[in-house]
């Protein structure tokens, strides 16, 4: 009976949310020690239903871009009307219209889109059809209109703030009192998913994220060069008594009654020492690949070892999996127009090298890759950069996407427009809901699970945007 | 959940309510922040120098057992600060460029050998509130960053307000969060002023995100929402009172960089409208950049957020990351009159985050005190405690840490720090309603990582063995192996220094069982290096309480 005393003694305040009613049900009536283990069990009666066994294998890969990208310069109009706007909202920041490369595809009538100089390979991508770009997407609770603004209705907390943002984008459950992520949440309704129990269904290459955290399962770390052993803990030879010495430290830590501090140090590292052994020896099987990863680029190297887990799937016995690789930098409120060149550039080419390196092993078709940003930017310059604002282009990569195309609404750049809520901060016109419920749904995800997994999903009209 | 039994549920529910409304603080209804000055144990000595040190020391132990803690606190809120800036500049590149490692091997030794630990022990907490890193062009002056660095040394004892503009008008401060050469808005040319620091001075360095009661906690409209500190107009009026500065020294508005004198106006550049900040507080048209900049910062240290804010932090940062509402009260009192009418004294502050009750007594005020231990604290504890030396010629060359222990004094990711102070992991302790802001660095590749710093440092670096790199910090084993005689007086030695005496006793066992079937020879070298291994990788050390 440790669980939920133990919570209320610490609780501040006696105002208890909806969520923690719900953990706190489940965990009594199930006679559980934590609310943790009692979600593990609802999990498990969920996916009987949900998903079954997948025969087949998928996986998601969300690409985060910290510090907020300016969307509305990846890809931007290019036809004479709509640049015109364009320039005259972006003064200082405008890229000039020879130098886009232009997206056929994604033209609509008299409307035309380029894309930035620095991302060729994507418009290869994109003209291959392997490569859609989503609109002004961003986290809402329900559809939002400049009024809604202007009176403060029901607006995600703490809007233009990085963390708050980052939050709310990736839980989409902002409102909720305390957040978990929806990669999390996936993986909590798919946790019989995968043969092997032992492995989370999540994998992180860029550390400790909320939109890998669940309620009842685990993100599983790893860096881009690989798995980090204990070095004086072998399991076998002289030193192995060490080995079973700390072992039982574990576990010393992991038995003291009530709110213990080291017990979640001791349960990291155990399932490092546990999951190591494993992880490593199916990475050793991998097959070099003739692929090449461009260098000094931290998210070719992330993508690359995320590349090496996939073509591990069959030894590690996933058949779901979710990643999560990192690229820094987008706080652009400065020198924007050299910065951003650059981050693009390397996105565009570890991009391009990961679905050449997923064609090589055959699963180009069975993994795709998404991104996610804190928000976009405002249309308007500080002078060489721009500040913080809300909706914001993404783009959705895999063979299995319906690419070449532009979903969503592409907002209009004139300022003081509909969507503008000053400076040129534009009000989302997709939610992030709608954008993640699309990849769950190709995920092989039931529209009810669809709804647990992103629960103001019914307040908006369209359930899956079609992009995949 | 159709299966399972509700009303079973709503029972147990209905009593976890009622104890959580009945339960209240775990030591607000306790007066007074100070105990009665009483002279330290051995164990409370340790303990104290675990909050205010980088790490105890068996000398530091012996020298302040038998003080009160209120007399340790005292003589070093009177040494002088050791220089950052005049240490690294005697340390330059083979080819005379005081490049980072300069910075770094300098911040090394301050932090393990220099006489003003708690000032450096609080600067360094500083470093990690009012964040600069030099994973940006601020690398290209690692001598302007030790200077930066010096602002927070120099300040952490003196006022917030000193404190709050030397930071505001350091070139690091003004590139990194781009206020240098923030110029008044064009509305013809399509410009507004920019918002980057006048944002993040208020979410991160003064105000923070909510309005704040004295104990620290939200202040909530009448639906329960917590009140916004400021609003989006805010942030803009701040970055418009905040034009007109830029490069200092003799340099122009926009060139040459100037990384080593503090910022200057350029009022030519300054947007000299009226403007309104966080409070309602006027800054009238016509005023010059330093005049605005002045009402700006006076706004900002006078905020009511400020002392449980900041001061929340301070002791998140030392002693214990979810202190009670009483204990944040009193240190944001501190704050807020410093006993002779001083605001913002931060000499004050950390007295009084050191001296609490909450601080001295621990768990025995706080069922949840403690804080899990930052993983470059441990490798300064390691060193500290275990007598290490610099290689020859006096350099404290460790150039590992930002990649083996994920962190680097001033080299974090962004402006929020290596870590967040509302950081939780989901599961047990976010359930608890508790933060445990060290932990978003723990996961399964950084806990590997870290016991294997550990172990290169045990096995590898220490004095007499040939196999150690001559560039590397060595421990010296002559003092520790000397208890290994008795297993039981090593381990106990062992869990004074890192432990502060609260090794439980069946990893005291234990270990001691592991450590009895190695040899004591060698001068007790494999005893103390199987013991050590196994503390300091241990989750129970992970954690200081």
């Amino acid at each position: 009976m440790t669980g939920v005393p133990m919570k209320s003694e610490t609780k501040a305040s006696a105002q208890w949310t909806r969520r923690e009613l719900l953990r706190c049900g489940l965990s009594a009536a199930a006679g559980l020690a934590t609310p943790r283990a009692a979600m593990g069990l609802l999990a498990a009666a969920s996916a009987s239903t949900a998903s079954a066994a997948f025969t087949d294998y998928k996986a998601l890969v969300c690409i985060f871009l910290h510090g907020g990208n300016d969307g509305y310069n990846v890809v931007v109009p290019s036809d004479d009307a709509r640049y015109a706007q364009y320039r005259s909202a972006r003064t200082t920041l405008a890229l000039s219209q020879s130098s886009l490369l232009p997206l056929a595809g994604a033209s609509s009538g008299a409307q035309r889109y380029g894309l930035h100089a620095s991302m060729p390979e994507l418009a290869d991508l994109f003209d291959d059809g392997r490569l859609a770009f989503v609109a002004n997407v961003g986290p809402l609770l329900a559809p939002t209109s400049k009024a809604d603004v202007q009176a403060r209705r029901n607006l995600p907390p703490r809007l233009y703030s990085h963390n708050d943002q980052q939050d709310s984008w990736v839980s989409c459950e902002p409102d909720a009192s305390r957040r978990i992520g929806w990669g999390g949440r996936l993986a909590d309704l798919l946790a019989s998913a995968n043969a092997n129990t032992r492995l989370p269904m999540n994998i992180s290459l860029s550390g400790n994220n909320l939109f890998q955290s669940g309620l009842s399962t685990n993100t599983y770390t790893l860096s881009a060069s690989g798995v980090q052993r204990f070095t004086a803990l072998p399991t076998t030879g002289n030193n192995a008594p060490r080995s079973g010495v700390y072992r039982q430290l574990l576990l010393q830590a992991q038995a003291r009654r009530g709110i213990y501090l080291p017990e979640h140090g001791a349960n990291v590292i155990e399932r490092s020492l546990d999951l190591g052994q494993e992880v490593d020896g199916a990475l050793v099987q991998v097959e070099p690949f003739s692929t090449s990863f461009p260098g000094n680029n931290t998210l070719a190297s992330q993508l690359s070892m995320v590349a090496r887990l996939i073509a591990a799937r069959d030894n590690l016995s996933m058949s779901r999996q979710v990643f999560f690789v990192s690229i820094g930098g987008f706080d652009t409120h400065d020198v924007q127009l050299t910065a951003q060149a650059s981050l693009l550039a390397q996105i565009s080419q570890a991009m391009k090298a990961f679905d050449s390196a997923l064609q090589e092993i055959g699963m180009a078709d069975n993994v795709v890759t998404f991104t996610a940003s804190d928000f976009g930017r405002t249309l308007t310059s500080n002078g060489d950069g721009s500040d913080h604002a809300w909706g914001s282009m993404h783009w959705v990569m895999g063979g299995g996407v319906r690419g070449g195309a532009l979903y969503g609404s592409y907002p209009s750049l004139v300022l003081g427009g509909d969507d503008d809520v000053g400076g040129g901060r534009l009000i989302p016109t997709t939610s992030v809901d709608q954008y993640g419920a699309t990849l769950l749904r190709w995920f092989g995800v039931g529209t009810t699970e669809i709804d647990t997994v992103f629960p103001h999903l019914s307040r908006f009209s369209t359930r899956d945007l079609g992009f995949v | 959940m159709g299966n399972l039994s509700k009303a079973a549920a709503s029972a147990w529910c209905l009593v976890a309510v009622l104890i959580a409304a009945c339960g209240g603080g775990s030591s607000g209804d306790e007066d007074g922040g100070d105990p009665s000055p009483s002279p330290l144990s051995e164990a409370q000595a340790a303990r104290l120098l675990a909050q205010g040190t980088f790490g105890p020391t068996r000398a530091g132990i012996d020298a302040a057992t038998g003080r009160t803690a209120e007399d340790w606190v005292q003589a070093q809120l009177q040494l002088a600060p050791t220089s950052h800036a005049a240490r690294c500049r005697q340390l330059p590149s083979d080819a005379g460029a005081i490049d980072r490692n300069s910075r770094t091997d300098a911040w090394w030794q301050i932090s393990l050998t220099a006489p003003d630990q708690l000032r450096q022990r609080v600067a360094f907490a500083l470093s990690q509130i009012m964040v600069v890193s030099d994973q940006s062009d601020l690398g290209n002056s690692q001598e302007g960053l030790c200077q930066y660095y010096d602002i927070l040394v120099r300040n952490a004892f003196g006022n917030y307000r000193t404190l709050l503009q030397d930071v505001t008008l350091s070139p690091q401060m003004g590139r990194y969060l781009s206020m240098q050469g923030n110029s008044k808005p064009d509305e013809a040319a399509g410009r507004r002023a920019d918002e980057n620091f006048a944002r993040e001075v208020m979410q991160l360095f003064s105000l923070g995100l909510v309005q704040l009661n004295n104990d620290g906690s939200a202040k909530r409209d009448s639906s329960g929402e917590p009140l916004p500190a400021y609003t989006q107009t805010d942030t803009e009026n701040l970055a418009r009172t905040l034009t007109g500065w830029s490069w200092g020294g003799s340099s122009g508005y926009s060139s040459p960089v100037n990384w080593l004198d503090p910022m200057k106006a350029f009022d030519a550049q300054h947007d000299t409208t009226a403007k309104t900040l966080v409070g309602n507080v006027a800054v009238p048209a016509g005023g010059s950049a330093t005049a605005d900049l002045a009402i700006a910062l006076d706004t900002l240290y006078r905020h009511a957020n400020v002392g449980p804010f900041i001061g929340k932090q301070l002791i998140q940062k030392l002693v214990t990351s979810n202190p009670s509402p009483a204990y944040i009260a009193r240190v944001a009192s501190a704050f807020n009159d410093d006993g002779r009418g001083v605001r913002g004294n931060l000499g004050a502050v950390v007295s009084a985050v050191l001296l609490d009750r909450e601080a001295r007594l621990g768990l025995e005020a706080n069922a949840n005190f403690g804080k899990v231990r930052e993983p470059l604290l441990r490798q300064t504890h390691l060193w500290r405690a275990l007598d290490a030396v610099p290689p020859a010629g006096g350099r404290y060359s460790y150039r590992g840490a930002q990649s083996e222990l994920g962190q680097l004094p001033l080299a974090s990711p962004s402006v929020f720090n290596f870590f967040s102070p509302g950081y939780v992991p989901e599961g047990e302790l976010s359930a608890a309603n508790l933060v445990t802001p060290e932990y978003q660095l723990t996961n399964e590749s950084s806990v590997a990582r870290a016991a294997n710093r550990i172990f290169v440092s045990l096995y590898v670096d220490y004095v007499g063995n040939s196999s150690s790199a001559a560039s590397s910090i060595k421990i010296d084993y002559s003092r520790i192996g000397a208890y290994a005689g008795s297993i039981d007086a090593l381990i106990d030695e062992l869990d004074t220094v890192f432990m502060s005496r609260q090794m439980p006793v069946e990893m005291h066992q234990l270990i001691a069982t592991h450590v009895a079937n190695y040899s004591a020879d060698n001068g007790g070298r494999a005893r103390a290096q199987e013991a050590l291994y196994l503390i300091l990788t241990s989750p129970q050390y992970m954690v200081q309480q």
